[in-house]
């Protein structure tokens, strides 16, 4: 299934949501530049762990 | 640490994955790193979803390469990996992951079509719903994904909160 949502320019929802692709953009650099431990510093309460690891 | 070896046949071994400030970590043969996280978005969209006891989260995994200038060659083991991260997200059959592909170099639509391919490896358990979205005038659109298990018991609620209210669901989640 494709779900296709077009937002009006200049409105709050297309702020919002270029504010969302901003925030996964820092995330991005972040690890891109190798920085993705100060980033975590940052904004690790932002993240979860929902994946269990078991030992190798 | 690994995670439990439930790989199909045709799928190259994953690399192994650690926990490494909240962040699921992996390297490759080709000296890459890879930092996957996930965001529990839950508490930002409607209350009807949490009602049902389902979780929604934001998925997003981005490569450190210390030596960009070296071209590297493709790397099956990268998406085994993702798929198998995705594998132990989806042991709960009440968990909901969400997605919007990178835009960075303009090639989000190619990425789409990219991790549809990575799911066929798990077509037969987990749905796949594309969600397109374009800021009106603007060049800018993003291209993402809601991704349940076959089994999940709420995909009414989902559609009616989680997909058609995805223009409010932006707004709510940045202007609590």
């Amino acid at each position: 299934m494709k779900t296709k949502i077009t937002i009006k320019k200049d409105t709050p929802t297309a702020e919002v949501f270029k504010e969302y692709l901003a925030e996964k953009e820092a995330f991005r650099k972040a690890v891109e530049a190798g920085k993705a431990d100060e980033y975590a510093e940052q904004q690790s309460e932002k993240f979860a762990q929902p994946v269990q690891l078991i030992p190798a | 640490m690994n995670m439990p070896n439930n790989n199909p046949k045709s799928l190259p071994s994953p690399y192994n994955l650690s926990l490494h400030n909240g962040f699921y970590v992996f390297n490759t043969d080709n000296d890459v790193t890879y930092t996957c996280g996930f965001r529990d978005v839950t508490s930002t969209l409607s209350p009807v979803i949490g009602v049902y006891e389902v979780k929604v989260f934001d998925f997003e995994f981005f490569p450190h390469d210390p030596k960009p200038e070296v071209r590297k060659p493709i790397d099956d083991r990268v998406s085994a990996t993702v798929i198998d991260l995705m594998k132990g997200f989806f042991v709960d059959p009440l968990r909901v992951l969400i997605y919007a592909c990178d835009a960075a170099d303009g090639r989000a639509r190619e990425r789409q079509l990219l991790f549809k391919q990575w799911h066929r490896n798990i077509q037969d358990t987990i749905n796949r719903d594309e969600i397109e979205v374009e800021i009106e005038e603007l060049d800018a659109k993003a291209y993402g994904c809601v991704l349940t298990r076959k089994d999940f018991p709420h995909m009414d609620v989902l559609q009616s909160e989680l997909i058609d209210k995805a223009k409010d669901i932006v707004l709510e989640k940045f202007n609590p």
